[in-house]
């Protein structure tokens, strides 16, 4: 019995050795199953990018299979996702090639784009990603506000080599026009008053203000949907709504409703009280000189005149003044009755405010400049600089003038009547005008509004830095009008910098508005 | 002898090998407690106070229909277990620490989780008296065990139920730094505490925002403080020009007998 048992056990032990030891050939591959290789050209290897609701083009793709190129019956199915992780990729076309319109939100971050090739043979998937980057329809240029009928109005973008960075279209320039409505389902239903570019800080989106007769709006330009209207953007309406200006300024973007300032600051979005110090004071002729740039160097970064008070104010961000009375000095900003604002601007070395103000003791039209003073933390009165006289030869263009502006970088006065515009050159101990204009409107044409062209980012804050373009600062832009509701829109590059010299023979012109009511130039906060 | 050595060796041996099935929870045998224990729970459920570990339920008569003699509290309870198809009755006791509701007061509807479903509620009936202009009503309620249901995780088997006819008492930190940054008192602006708070200084919020309970207090109101207040403060001038002879007087709180005033700082 002993024995029996161990030969059970021997047999039994022999049994597992043999079962232990079977080969289980189940799991071993039988045959080879080629695999789906995707060849990508260098060129699109990684990402791609696309301009939103424009057509995105991958081709010349090559696909492998044992050694066979392009095989039939491969199923190709093209996804996009916002990340990796999401569960359900969006199928966006099952085509061999991809030539789709991409409407995705716009995201610098990019989507993940992914090509699925199934072998329907053995059911083996390959895969080919790259980050799709969705890119603004809308690059920087100039805005313009028009209107077709009288009575509703809406904007155009206008994009061009010399007006947009990395522009990537017609050499000639495209026009987008209708935004307002393509996006909102409707036009402004009043006309456009003012156009203000800024940026919304806190998400860094740009976004534009917008008045109109009865409303004001905030509005994105990606897309140019708008975000606020007048009952959101302020917190407190008004009673008497009446926007008369809109400038930027250091961190904020000011707005002159009924005599009131307003100030955004470009963190929030929405518009408080007046600001609180500004009670009491008025603004002669909505007339502001204002600056944006950040450096404490540059303290104030606005001016205005009250002619009430008799006495220049200034401001800084929220912190606002009257200038107090000091002797010594080419003029008494806080002493200064019986002054009318013409127009402020910042110029001579792109750091001094200037003041046009017109003098009701004798009628004569004189410059007033400014100096900088160094505030770290708070703002402090400017200092008087200068006085410059005008020639009475001026005075009559002066008041038939549609606008006037300064050049940012020289001395150099603009006065735009309807027929020409007319440069002065003003420095200490010489003040030159020239009765020669600069530029003439054209034949049939008259000059309804110019102003010295500003890149977006530049004009909302003055840093160098924010500027890339050549022209920035450095040409002029003339609407002009034969009130046949087909107003045009010149950009004239100076020339001989310094001069004052506008370069007639290489301007930009652009037509097919409608009237033209007002423009500002959008830009691309980095 | 050996033999019964072996069979017991094999018994052994198979014994060893038998499956261990893992311990699974009776998914039949249903708990309850009062919500509270998760953020999504708490959004759905507000109420539940980490401090005192209590779901807090109110109702106030002010926002009831017009007229209204009674009301229904429902104070919701979460089955711990699945569901089942046939309504289960929930265990609960009146506490006396804590409740100041007399039997007149209130009547117990039941309380149950209904077929079907996770969540239930106790429900309450309480009655509009003249008393609750100025006081509140409440009952403390403690979770215990039915016939259908044990309780589920301690420190949530409290709920205070409470209803009044006055405005809904701010609960939270934010929801009194929004009272006292337009409500003046000695208390600096957006204070977190509820020291000065009155029903007259809310009653003035609601008339003059339309709001039904005290928003948190967000940056919309601090960064535009200033025409908030002004909006509030030129509502407050016009009510006053329109009832001329009538004052708002805090009833309570540190400003008590004071007249309502809008702060300007």
């Amino acid at each position: 019995m002993k024995r029996f048992i161990t030969y059970l056990l021997m047999v039994a032990g022999v049994g597992l050795s043999a079962v232990s030891c079977y080969e289980d050939k189940s799991k071993l591959q039988t045959e080879d199953i080629p695999l789906i290789e995707i060849e990508v050209p260098e060129a699109i290897a990684t990402s791609l990018t696309v301009v939103h609701g424009s057509q995105l083009d991958v081709e010349g793709l090559r696909f492998r299979k044992a050694g066979v190129e392009n095989p039939e019956g491969l199923r190709f199915e093209w996804t996009v996702s916002t990340t990796a992780n999401d569960v359900v990729p969006v199928v966006l076309a099952t085509t061999e090639e991809f030539h789709e319109v991409i409407d995705l939100p716009i995201s610098s971050s990019g989507y993940l784009f992914v090509l699925t090739v199934t072998d329907p043979e053995y059911g083996l998937q390959s895969q080919y990603k790259w980050d799709l980057f969705v890119t603004a329809q809308y690059g920087e240029g100039i805005l313009v506000g028009y209107t077709t009928d009288g009575t509703t109005s809406d904007v155009g973008l206008i994009m061009h080599p010399k007006l947009t960075e990395q522009y990537a279209g017609e050499s000639a320039g495209t026009i987008q026009k209708g935004l307002i409505e393509s996006a909102n389902g409707e036009p402004f239903p009043s006309l456009i008053t003012h156009l203000l570019y800024t940026y919304a800080k806190s998400n860094g989106q740009n976004i534009f203000w917008a008045a109109t007769q009865d409303d004001l709006m905030r509005i994105e330009t990606d897309y140019y949907e708008i975000l606020a209207h007048k009952d959101d953007v302020f917190v407190y309406p008004p009673e008497v709504f009446n926007v008369q200006q809109m400038v930027s300024t250091y961190q904020c973007t000011m707005i002159l409703n009924d005599g009131d300032i307003y100030e955004e600051m470009l963190s929030r979005d929405r518009l408080s009280t007046p600001i609180s110090e500004t009670v009491g004071m008025s603004v002669d002729n909505c007339v502001f000189s204002s600056h944006s740039a950040s450096s404490y160097t540059r303290s104030p970064s606005t001016i205005f005149y009250d002619k009430v008070q008799g006495k220049f104010c200034y401001g800084r961000n929220t912190t606002f003044g009257v200038c107090p009375s000091v002797g010594g000095t080419p003029f008494d900003p806080g002493d200064a009755p019986g002054l009318n604002s013409v127009a402020g601007g910042i110029s001579v070395d792109a750091t001094t405010h200037v003041m046009l103000m017109r003098d009701d003791a004798d009628n004569k039209y004189r410059i007033y400049s400014f100096g900088n003073v160094s505030a770290l933390s708070s703002v402090k009165p400017p200092t008087a600089k200068f006085i410059y006289d005008l020639p009475d030869a001026l005075t009559p263009y002066l008041e038939k003038a549609v606008s006037i502006f300064f050049s940012l970088r020289e001395p150099v006065l603009y006065v735009a009547t309807p027929e020409a515009i007319y440069k002065t050159i003003f420095e200490t101990g010489s003040v030159q005008f020239d009765e020669k204009p600069v530029y003439e409107a054209p034949a049939g044409e008259h000059i309804t509004l110019a102003r010295l062209y500003l890149q977006g980012f530049f004009a909302m804050e003055n840093n160098d830095d924010n500027a890339s373009l050549e022209w920035n600062s450095r040409a002029v832009v003339v609407v002009t009008s034969k009130d046949d509701m087909n107003d045009r829109i010149h950009v004239v590059p100076q020339i001989n910098y310094g001069s004052g010299q506008l370069d007639t023979a290489n301007e930009l012109v652009f037509d097919g508005f409608g009237k033209i009511l007002e423009y500002t130039v959008v830009g691309l906060y980095k | 002898m050996k033999k019964i050595g072996y069979i017991l060796l094999a018994a052994a041996v198979l014994a060893g090998c038998e499956k261990d099935d893992p311990m699974r929870y009776d998914m039949s045998q249903g708990r309850v407690c009062f919500p509270g224990a998760t953020s999504n729970e708490t959004a759905l459920y507000p109420g539940y106070s980490t401090a005192d570990s209590t779901f807090y339920a109110s109702l106030t008569f002010k926002q009831q229909p017009e007229g209204a003699e009674s009301a229904v509290i429902e104070v919701p309870v979460k089955l711990i277990g699945g569901s089942s198809s046939a309504d289960r009755e929930v265990g609960f006791r009146i506490l006396d620490e804590g409740t100041t509701a007399s039997a007149s007061d209130y009547t117990l509807l039941g309380a149950t989780i209904p077929a079907g479903e996770t969540y239930g509620a106790i429900r309450i009936r309480v009655v509009r008296t003249p008393e609750l202009d100025s006081e509140e009503r409440a009952l403390v309620i403690e979770l215990t065990d039915s016939p259908d249901l044990g309780i589920g995780l301690a420190g949530y088997l409290k709920a205070h139920v409470s209803w009044h006819n006055m405005l809904p008492r701010p609960v939270s930190t934010s929801q009194w730094s929004t009272y006292n940054a337009f409500i003046d008192s000695d208390l600096a602006s957006a204070s977190k505490v509820a020291d000065a708070y009155s029903q007259a200084g809310h009653q003035l919020l609601v008339d003059a925002f339309g709001w039904e309970t005290i928003p948190n207090y967000t940056s919309d109101y601090s960064y535009y403080l200033d025409a908030w207040r002004a909006k509030l403060q030129d509502w407050y001038d016009q009510w006053k020009v329109d009832n001329p002879g009538q004052t708002r007087v805090h009833e309570s709180g540190s400003m008590k007998g004071q007249e309502v005033k809008v702060r300007e700082k």
